[in-house]
């Protein structure tokens, strides 16, 4: 379909005045964008295609090796196809990545529920990853954080519940609807090494006045994120269980 | 005999004052029952005495400088109580029996 350039029936003086190419050029240049859309429509067809026979190929590889995962999901999302929007798609049909990771989402359901008595509903994200590996088993497909992160984003869509929070190099995975604020997220980043802080030190690292870091505090205790250590030399401690290591899970 | 394996808030220090938020309380009191539970059928022990088991490596954690005060124990023992798994032996309160089992159980 070519778009015809509509001429003026009756040429006016302003534009006896204009430069008498440009509406020719403008006919021109239409042309050309509808040719290169044509064209890019057609190569996002081939590179589809090409993309399915690839993965078809592949599929054991898919399943098995996380990198290759991260790679084909990257691929995928940079032409616009979510490989995971449905369960009756063609490529979780086809490759069962779809079902992959449904899987590992209930895993990870599975694992912070039985987690949130000790956490308050907050887990480090390598600690996930060790439980689930755990209760795994040995021949069954590598998990990465990738494929973590790919999945609880995924969860996202049943509503309030799962949110993901960076914090420092690492994440926090929270399980429990319940907002968690900047404030909050910077003192668990500051407790990341010693797994405490205490009012002073909020004070002095963040140069936060004092009732913030109070109030930050009191509202993590609330929640049952925080534990108080009243024997700590000079000023109670606040500890993250969080972050404190399990044994279990080394 | 195995050697006795300690539960994650062993080593936690706050587990050592009770915790001010009632939820977290109640998970920190139970957690403690079911440590002197096992501990005690660990170590086969049925008739204690307050003063000595206080400072028994139990309730005082030395590797962490923790440790349980007087009235935190009390708590402590009065839900273990509450649960069927403590006898007192007398009235003041100084010696008492670890139920392994309760009535039910058996």
């Amino acid at each position: 379909m070519t778009f015809m350039y509509p001429l003026p029936v009756s040429v006016s003086l302003s534009l006896l005045c204009m430069p008498p190419h440009r509406p020719a050029t403008k006919i021109k240049g239409n042309v050309i964008a509808e040719d290169q859309l044509a064209q890019m429509a057609k190569q996002m067809e081939t590179f589809k295609v090409n993309l399915e026979e690839f993965a078809t190929k592949h599929k054991d590889q898919i399943k098995k090796d996380p990198e290759f995962r991260v790679q084909f999901q990257e691929m995928c999302a940079s032409i616009g196809v979510d490989p995971l929007a449905s369960s009756k798609g063609f490529w979780s049909e086809m490759l069962g990545v779809g079902d992959f990771y449904y899987e590992l989402a209930v895993k990870i359901v599975e694992v912070c529920m039985a987690t949130s008595h000790r956490n308050g509903g907050l887990i480090r994200l390598d600690e996930l990853k060790s439980r689930l590996e755990v209760s795994r088993h040995k021949n069954t497909q590598e998990i990465s954080i990738d494929d973590l992160l790919r999945a609880i984003r995924k969860l996202k869509t049943l509503g309030n519940g799962f949110t993901i929070h960076p914090i420092g190099k690492t994440f926090l995975i929270q399980s429990v609807p319940g907002e968690l604020t900047m404030d909050h997220t910077t003192v668990l980043q500051q407790a990341q090494k010693s797994y405490y802080v205490t009012v002073s030190g909020l004070v002095d690292t963040l140069k936060w006045e004092k009732e913030r870091a109070i109030k930050a505090l009191e509202y993590m205790l609330k929640e049952g994120l925080a534990w108080v250590d009243d024997q700590a030399e000079g000023e109670r401690q606040y500890w993250f269980p969080t972050l404190f290591p399990d044994a279990q899970t080394p | 005999m195995a050697e006795f394996e300690w539960p994650w808030q062993y080593n936690f220090p706050p587990f050592f004052t009770i915790q001010p938020n009632i939820d977290t309380r109640k998970k920190q009191l139970e957690a403690w029952c079911f440590l002197i539970h096992d501990y005690c059928k660990h170590h086969k022990l049925y008739s204690l005495d307050v003063t000595e088991i206080q400072s028994s490596d139990l309730f005082y954690n030395k590797k962490i400088n923790r440790k349980l005060s007087s009235d935190s124990l009390l708590t402590v023992l009065d839900e273990l109580k509450k649960k069927g798994h403590l006898e007192w032996a007398d009235k003041s309160k100084r010696q008492f029996t670890i139920v392994w089992r309760t009535q039910e159980e058996w």
